[in-house]
């Protein structure tokens, strides 16, 4: 169908065509390190979001780096992990409706499945259609620790729910989960570790009131990377689920320094029609603004003024004011998930030269 | 690869999956009819903007309709235009670069191409690239007309460019490009139907200044879907560029009734957490918010609130209080562009079922 003109592995970056999603592969691997050995240290297991880089290339560093599965958001993210021979898949959503449940039951007769709930009609649908598929399919309890999105009440609804699950055929009560996703890009950290403490012993208390029920729970999941290593230290918490630490992005680099910026979009100025204006290729089709501008990186002297559809109309002063048509810019955007759901293809990178195009597999999978 | 599990044509809207990008057809056609009809009776050409919809199959119902080709941002648009059977392309933006400009040729080799100029050496490397080649390329010059993007000045600077292009070979000097882009409103707001005029005063002026110079004009193009009536009544413009008029977005509908809704984004209820609260399937990986949150249509009393990467979260009140998970809920976009872009799929529907599912081709062609 479309053409895809690739560079050759060893083009220097600056000679790559853009707009171009650049990974700075040297240092995604060293933020994927250091996760787990701070989790391997601390004795929780890793389980890391794919929604960031919806990718089995980098699900795979992230399990050979020693995680033990991976988690998604949606069915069809976990179809394209699957069939990329990731063995054992979270969906930390809940699938409604008979499609999606019949492609999950699908999933699960050839991958380790793992499913959250919220409501117990859900429950009974995944029952049926396990049984329905003869496949068998591992349940979390998504609990509302603060959130306020998805998710039971902490306690006697989460635990009456989980009743129901154990006695489900086809299901098998795996635990419970509990983002705290309104508290992960709190910028103060003291703030960050109170509340989230809180909340996450609001997941535990759970888990704990549910085995003094008589169930067995071996999964208690939680953090994003703004908590890892304060959901990560408390005591009963058997794994964690951060995504962006990966690549990171201008958002969460307000938020912490643990991890690097690996993540740029790589753009060219196409017209210098005034002195202080430079336009670039790059606009709202490849770098998103949800959270914000993206920053010029590597150059002073050069704000994002807006973005259009396909034109960065940047302001440009003292260094940035010599910048040509056909020269390069690298840019730091705030939202990375919503950025590298632009992009069809990473370009990886090392010492300065293209190493591998990756696809972006899952850009799109949003069922 | 990755699974497609699509529905049959013929499936009711409220059985397919989610989250779908659904547009209906009569109301596109009738809108594409409408503008086609203003174009005919104002002896103005239309080039319509293809960036939007970034699919061969609209673009030639445009074409079947009386367009005279399309407009497209992208060298990689392009290229999908040219290979779902489009022969007439304008590419309304500065390409830059050699890997770019050798991908022009070979468009060029098997459609009629032009390309939007702003610098005399961008008309220098067009023109050897195009005698390498052995292709001829369209240009025309793109002039300021106070967008403040792109564009040279207009008067003596874009006609000093446009005399470098007419002597080129290898390059056919057309015309002169100006889009007015900065400027909503103008079928309504006085204000902004004397700021259509002023800035299109600057184009027409370069135009007769190019002609008083002795260069021939053949193509004079402007106009967007917010300045058509304006920008098309104008007698010395050739063609204009509208987009947005075939589905139309809420921002568009906030400033004008001539052209209808359609397109909406079908999401589905996944959680209820609290009465007067719905968690949705679509988040910014389905429903961009750079003009803005979306609106809900068509569950009066329902009305959204926030967007995550993959969760909508939406207030009830009401009748909308009776939503249950699983029930279907439709969302205009603020922006149909960005929200366009990041699907895969089209799903067309026709007096309430799916006529048709159509690949958005070129989603991610940003290169």
């Amino acid at each position: 169908m479309t053409l895809e003109y690739f560079p050759l592995p060893g083009t220097p970056v600056e000679q790559l065509d853009t707009p171009a999603l650049i990974i700075d592969l040297d240092v995604a691997e060293g933020n994927i390190s250091k996760l787990q050995t701070w989790a391997n240290r601390h004795k929780v297991a890793v389980r890391p979001h794919a929604k960031t880089h919806k990718s089995p290339y980098w699900a795979r560093k992230q399990l050979a780096a020693g995680a033990i599965g991976i988690c998604c958001a949606k069915v069809s993210e976990a179809e394209v992990l699957a069939n990329a021979g990731v063995p054992e898949i979270m969906i930390t959503n809940q699938i409604i409706g008979e499609r999606k449940i019949t492609r999950l039951m699908s999933l699960a007769r050839s991958a380790r499945m793992i499913v959250a709930v919220d409501s117990p009609e859900n429950v009974r649908d995944l029952s049926e259609a396990a049984q329905a598929c003869g496949a068998e399919i591992g349940v979390i309890i998504e609990v509302d620790t603060g959130m306020h999105r998805c998710g039971t009440a902490p306690g006697a609804p989460s635990v009456k729910l989980a009743k129901a699950i154990a006695k489900a055929p086809g299901l098998r009560f795996d635990g419970v989960m509990g983002y705290e996703g309104h508290l992960v890009a709190n910028r103060d950290y003291e703030v960050r570790k109170t509340e989230t403490l809180k909340a996450v012993e609001k997941l535990v208390e759970t888990a704990d009131a549910m085995r003094k029920a008589g169930l067995d729970v071996k999964i208690v999941s939680a953090a994003g990377t703004g908590t890892y290593n304060i959901t990560g230290t408390v005591k009963g918490v058997t794994e964690l689920q951060p995504g962006s630490y990966i690549f990171m992005d201008g958002d969460y680099l307000q938020v912490l320094k643990d991890f690097k910026p690996a993540l740029h979009v790589l753009a060219q100025v196409t017209s210098r029609p005034a002195p202080d204006r430079a336009i670039t290729d790059a606009g709202l089709k490849s770098i998103s603004t949800d959270r914000g501008f993206p920053a010029a990186a590597g150059i002073t002297g050069a704000t994002v003024k807006s973005l259009s559809e396909e034109h960065g109309n940047i302001t440009v002063e003292g260094e940035a004011a010599k910048l040509r048509p056909g020269d390069k810019i690298r840019f730091l955007p705030m939202h990375g998930d919503t950025t590298i759901n632009l992009h069809t293809h990473y370009f990886g990178i090392r010492n300065g030269k293209l190493e591998a195009v990756i696809p972006i597999e899952g850009r799109g999978k949003i069922r | 690869m990755a699974l497609t599990y699509l529905p049959l044509p013929g499936t009711p809207v409220h059985d397919l999956d989610t989250p779908a990008l659904i547009v209906d057809l009569d109301i596109a056609e009738a809108n594409i009819l409408k503008m086609q009809a203003f174009a005919n009776k104002s002896g103005v050409a239309l080039r319509p903007h293809v960036k939007n919809h970034k699919s061969p199959y609209w673009a030639r119902k445009q074409i079947a309709a009386g367009a005279i080709g399309v407009c497209v941002a992208k060298v990689s648009e392009a290229e999908v235009m040219a290979e779902g059977g489009i022969g007439d392309i304008f590419v309304a933006n500065e390409i830059v670069t050699a890997p770019k400009i050798s991908r022009l040729m070979s468009v060029a080799a098997r459609a009629k191409v032009a390309v939007a100029v702003d610098t005399e050496q961008n008309l220098k490397d067009l023109s050897a690239a195009a005698q390498k080649h052995g292709v001829e390329l369209g240009v025309l010059v793109d002039v300021n007309v106070r967008i403040n993007r792109c564009g040279v000045e207009p008067g003596a600077p874009a006609v000093a460019l446009a005399r470098k292009a007419s002597g080129m070979p290898g390059i056919r000097f057309e015309g002169f490009m100006g889009y007015e882009g900065h400027i909503a409103g103008a079928g309504i707001d006085p204000a902004a139907r004397k700021e259509t005029i002023d800035s299109l005063d600057k184009l027409l002026f370069t135009v007769r200044a190019a002609e008083d110079a002795g260069i021939p004009v053949k193509v004079v193009s402007s106009g967007g879907t917010s300045t058509y009536t304006v920008t098309g009544a104008i007698e010395r413009v050739t063609e204009i560029q509208a987009g947005s008029y075939i589905f139309m977005d809420g921002a568009y509908l906030k400033e004008m009734d001539d052209f209808t809704s359609a397109m909406t984004v079908l999401g589905t209820v996944i959680s209820r957490p609290t009465a007067d609260k719905a968690i949705l399937d679509c988040g910014l990986k389905s429903v961009s918010n750079s003009s803005g949150q979306p609106r809900i249509v068509g569950t009066p009393g329902a009305e959204f609130l926030a967007l995550n990467a993959e969760h909508g979260h939406v207030k009830l009140e009401g009748e909308a209080r009776k939503l249950k998970v699983g029930d279907k809920v439709h969302l205009l976009p603020m922006h149909g562009e960005s929200t366009i872009n990041i699907h895969n799929e089209y799903f067309c529907i026709r007096k309430g079922v799916l006529e048709a599912v159509i690949p958005v081709a070129a989603r991610g062609m940003f290169r």
